[in-house]
């Protein structure tokens, strides 16, 4: 699944195949640069972030951020969030819970697990766009984050 | 699930019952107090009796000991005899005072006292002259002696009166006495019989009413359960209503918005009106949705209470319409308001929903003015309110506006959940949550609302808070 080849990339973590088809909409529509990774559910994104944390390359490069859904088959998003963030190296990856939910709890025990931001899909295309498209602006130009 | 009815224990049945018990208690404590004190008194009586009779006794043998006394002197001139008389002669003095004080209440005895006083006082005086007159002339001697003699028998006669008189009172004290004594322990078993049949009936009745209060506490248990379970399900309702419903909804409208948006100009225009009639359809469900989970997260919170500035909060929710730049003018006139214990974000969402309210229905081209000021409203003065079961008097905050109003006939029906009044103008919009969730609220804050209206004259909703004094 990991490009080693690659340079800045995202990954998404997204069960659904249409929210996975809408992202890659956005990003052709885009044009961006970046390349985009895929994974379906939690145990995959933790066993893709793995794969890079044990070789151990001076050249390995991690996903410049995730876009990560909160309910996913195996392991949810809440769990892998506890997880990156409790990681010494992981933690340091920005997390963008990226869901459905609107629920005041849910927010407030994301943020307590360590989310970066938390975004709710979005109603219509355009929006989505929009979405995304702050995001990675965001992310890539504007914040600083410490190198891994 | 099924009505809870409210069992509300019978005090006033039990206060009666106890009432009469404890005055027919006292009644028969008292009268048996009364007859355990007549016998004590009877008692005393026919010993008082026995008392006067023994003076008296003691009075005639001191008047018989002197006479013998003085025999004994005249004949022997022995120094012992005469002290034996003069001894005799003392005690007769304090007897009589003694017996005197006895009779006090008896005025027939105490003329037989004064008489006999008389007759002893008499007989004494001869008993000295005879001693005085011993060496004397023997005929006068003699006469004192038979003067003395008659005396003597007067005392006897008036030592008869006497003793009669308090063997007759005997005869009544005895028979008193005796009555109260054989009546003493029938009456001990009446009380006895009365409070056994007291403990046993009250046994029965608190016994009934704590059966009625574990069936009672039972039910409540087992309808505790059931809304335990049934909340349960609910959040489990909310989360599929929030997730697993609206999943597919937003996906619709996301990918009619993209053919909109990207294909638009390759469709023909009925193709591109069905699409849009789509996802105004899918945009329509949505926020029906919405409205549908804001309500049933009114009841998932785990919030804690505090006192609320009620102020601070529609200052909150009023900036909350100005940040939105779609939002109609408006402007919000507070007056003076109590705190409020209650849920701040609970209470925050109310006043959204309410100015919401206001806001939405404000007439056309007037700006929306809601003026919000709050009373305490006495229990007296709220028919719906029982006042034995509630106490506290009630905080009522006013919230009216000068939108377009509705007509009463309504005023209950704009609490319900996605109801639409007969109003052409408010269409699709009146279709909400808002009122139905600012319902909700006040019923987590254990108040209540209702709402008065107008047609074109605008709106008032009235909150009511208990509050502790």
């Amino acid at each position: 699944m990991a490009d080693k080849t690659q340079k800045v990339f995202i990954l998404i973590a997204e069960d659904d195949a249409d929210d996975r088809f809408l992202i890659q909409t956005v990003f052709n529509e885009k044009g961006y640069e970046e390349k985009i990774e895929f994974v379906e559910n939690g145990i995959e994104l933790l066993k893709f972030l793995d794969l890079r944390y044990k070789e151990k390359n001076e050249g390995v490069i991690y996903p410049a951020f995730i876009l990560l859904d909160l309910n996913m088959p195996k392991k949810d998003g809440r769990e892998v969030l506890r997880e990156i963030k409790q990681h010494a190296v992981f933690k340091k990856i920005p997390v963008i819970v990226f869901t459905t939910t609107k629920n005041e709890n849910e927010i407030r025990k994301c943020y307590e697990l360590g989310a970066n931001t938390y975004v709710v899909k979005p109603v219509s295309f355009e929006a989505l766009i929009k979405v995304i498209d702050d995001i990675r602006s965001y992310w890539m130009n504007t914040a600083c984050i410490p190198s891994i | 699930m099924g009505k809870i009815s409210y069992i509300k224990p019978n005090f006033v049945y039990l206060n009666a019952i106890f009432g009469i018990t404890l005055l027919i208690l006292i009644i028969l404590s008292v009268t048996f107090f009364k007859r355990a004190e007549n016998i004590s008194t009877s008692s005393e009586m026919v010993d008082h009796t026995y008392k006067v009779i023994n003076i008296c006794n003691e009075i005639k043998n001191n008047l018989n000991e002197t006479e013998s006394s003085t025999r004994g002197f005249l004949l022997t001139a022995d120094s012992v005899l005469h002290n034996s008389y003069i001894h005799s002669v003392s005690n007769i003095k304090p007897l009589l005072d003694s017996i005197r004080k006895l009779t006090e209440d008896n005025s027939g005895q105490q003329k037989n006292i004064s008489r006999l006083q008389g007759w002893t006082t008499l007989r004494l005086n001869y008993l000295q002259q005879v001693i005085d007159l011993r060496h004397g002339d023997s005929l006068l001697i003699k006469k004192k002696v038979l003067q003395g003699k008659n005396a003597m028998d007067s005392c006897s006669v008036i030592f008869g009166d006497i003793k009669k008189e308090e063997y007759r009172l005997l005869d009544i004290r005895d028979r008193e006495r005796q009555n109260y004594m054989y009546a003493a322990p029938r009456y001990f078993s009446l009380v006895f019989i009365f409070s056994f049949i007291i403990f046993i009936i009250s046994f029965l009745v608190i016994s009934s009413e704590l059966k009625r209060k574990i069936e009672y506490q039972k039910e409540l248990e087992r309808k505790l359960m059931e809304l335990h379970r049934l909340n349960s399900d609910l959040q489990e309702f909310s989360f599929i209503a929030s997730h697993n419903l609206q999943e597919p909804l937003r996906k619709i409208r996301v990918f009619s918005n993209l053919l909109i948006t990207k294909h638009i100009k390759h469709l023909d225009s009925e193709t591109s009106q069905v699409i849009k009639r789509i996802d105004a359809s899918a945009a329509k469900m949505h926020g029906l949705m919405n409205d549908f989970i804001d309500f049933i997260n009114i009841h998932n919170t785990d919030e804690p209470i505090s006192l609320v500035d009620i102020k601070n909060i529609i200052e909150e929710a009023a900036a909350s319409f100005k940040n939105d730049i779609n939002a109609q003018p408006f402007s919000v006139v507070t007056g003076d308001l109590l705190k409020i214990r209650g849920y701040p974000n609970q209470l925050t969402v109310l006043f959204k929903c309410l100015l919401d309210n206001a806001i939405k229905f404000s007439k056309k081209d007037i700006a929306a003015e809601i003026k919000i000021s709050g009373e305490k409203i006495p229990l007296k003065d709220m028919p719906q309110i029982d006042a034995n079961i509630l106490k506290s008097p009630y905080y009522r905050i006013t919230v009216a506006d000068n939108g377009i109003g509705f007509d009463n006939i309504f005023s209950g029906k704009i609490f319900k959940l996605f109801q639409q009044l007969d109003n052409e103008d408010t269409g699709d919009i009146a279709k909400g949550a808002g009122l139905a969730i600012a319902e909700h609220i006040m019923i987590n804050h254990h108040g209540f609302v209702t709402a008065e209206g107008k047609t074109d004259e605008g709106a008032i909703f009235y909150l009511y808070f208990p509050i502790e004094e």
